[in-house]
């Protein structure tokens, strides 16, 4: 018997534990997002309670992975406290588009984190408790440092 | 986001074909992410019988869809594919060649016969139901 075989990226296996919760369901819930499942790409991930205005959304979780100074925790934060030139700033610059949309979206492309320049690939994924107001968002994120010769495939 | 040769934005939409009409299922800005994502949905989900990926354009604040991917479970059915290679194959002839049209493949004939069997039938199974119920009608009428 064949063991599966794991999706290779980040954020193609975020999104597959996102259809995993979401079953027949037009959304997941927030409690339906499994850290134990996610394993090592928990530190990746990040779970943001929606308010209004959306600046004042409040993180409940940001993997170690993507928090700048590297591992200082960020849960508890507004939206609008995320650093600026970070990757966790890229990754969560389109959250408008995923409640408007109301499905997942994926982008990905060069920024600074840190200072450092370096590709990102990133998802975001809406979570409803209701199945009908998006009430939270679940995402994930990497990233590489962009070497000076790169065209700028992420991740 | 993906930009053109003209600059313009791209968005690479994976829709998908549930209950009877295509719903918009998630948005990326990468073309082979896209695609790769649509092959993983319908292997994943039986429930999905197809999925399309495409490419919409903004320039001006219109939007331009383009294509770039579609799979169905017809594609999957090599005998359903085939039907639908003759089909078209025969379309294309008849397109041709209209007083040839049925002259390059056996198949349509056999089709045709088949077609007529099968409405024989029909009829035939409708004149039955027919004739019972006003034997029905009958009996009930004479037990009166």
């Amino acid at each position: 018997m064949h063991a599966p075989i794991r999706e290779k990226r980040l954020t193609m296996r975020a999104l597959g534990h996102w259809r995993d919760a979401q079953g027949e369901r037009p959304f997941p819930c927030l409690t339906d997002i499994d850290p134990a499942r996610l394993g090592d790409d928990w530190d990746y991930c990040l779970l943001l309670r929606l308010a209004t205005p959306l600046e004042r959304s409040r993180f409940l979780h940001v993997g170690r992975r993507l928090c700048v100074p590297t591992g200082s925790p960020f849960e508890g934060r507004c939206l609008k406290d995320c650093p600026q030139q970070t990757v966790l700033a890229q990754a969560t610059s389109y959250v408008s588009a995923v409640i408007n949309r109301r499905v997942p979206v994926s982008l990905g492309g060069t920024t600074l984190n840190a200072g450092v320049p370096v590709l990102y690939r990133s998802i975001l994924t809406p979570l409803s408790d209701d199945g009908t107001t998006i009430d939270a968002i679940f995402g994930a994120a990497n990233y590489r440092i962009a070497p000076a010769s790169d065209e700028g495939v992420p991740p | 986001m993906t930009r053109d040769q003209l600059g313009r934005a791209v968005t690479f939409e994976l829709r998908k074909y549930v209950g009877g009409r295509w719903l918009l299922d998630s948005v990326f800005d990468d073309k082979a992410y896209a695609i790769e994502e649509a092959k993983s949905l319908k292997e994943r989900f039986k429930s999905v019988p197809a999925v399309w990926v495409v490419a919409v354009t903004e320039e001006h604040g219109e939007f331009r869809e383009a294509t770039v991917f579609r799979q169905s479970i017809v594609d999957d059915e090599p005998a359903l594919s085939k039907t639908v290679q003759l089909r078209s194959d025969t379309q294309a002839t008849a397109a041709r060649n209209p007083a040839n049209s049925m002259a390059d493949t056996g198949a349509p004939k056999r089709r045709r016969r088949s077609a007529w069997f099968y409405y024989a039938q029909i009829a035939l199974g409708m004149i039955v139901v027919l004739a019972v119920g006003i034997l029905g009608f009958a009996a009930l009428a004479l037990l009166r």
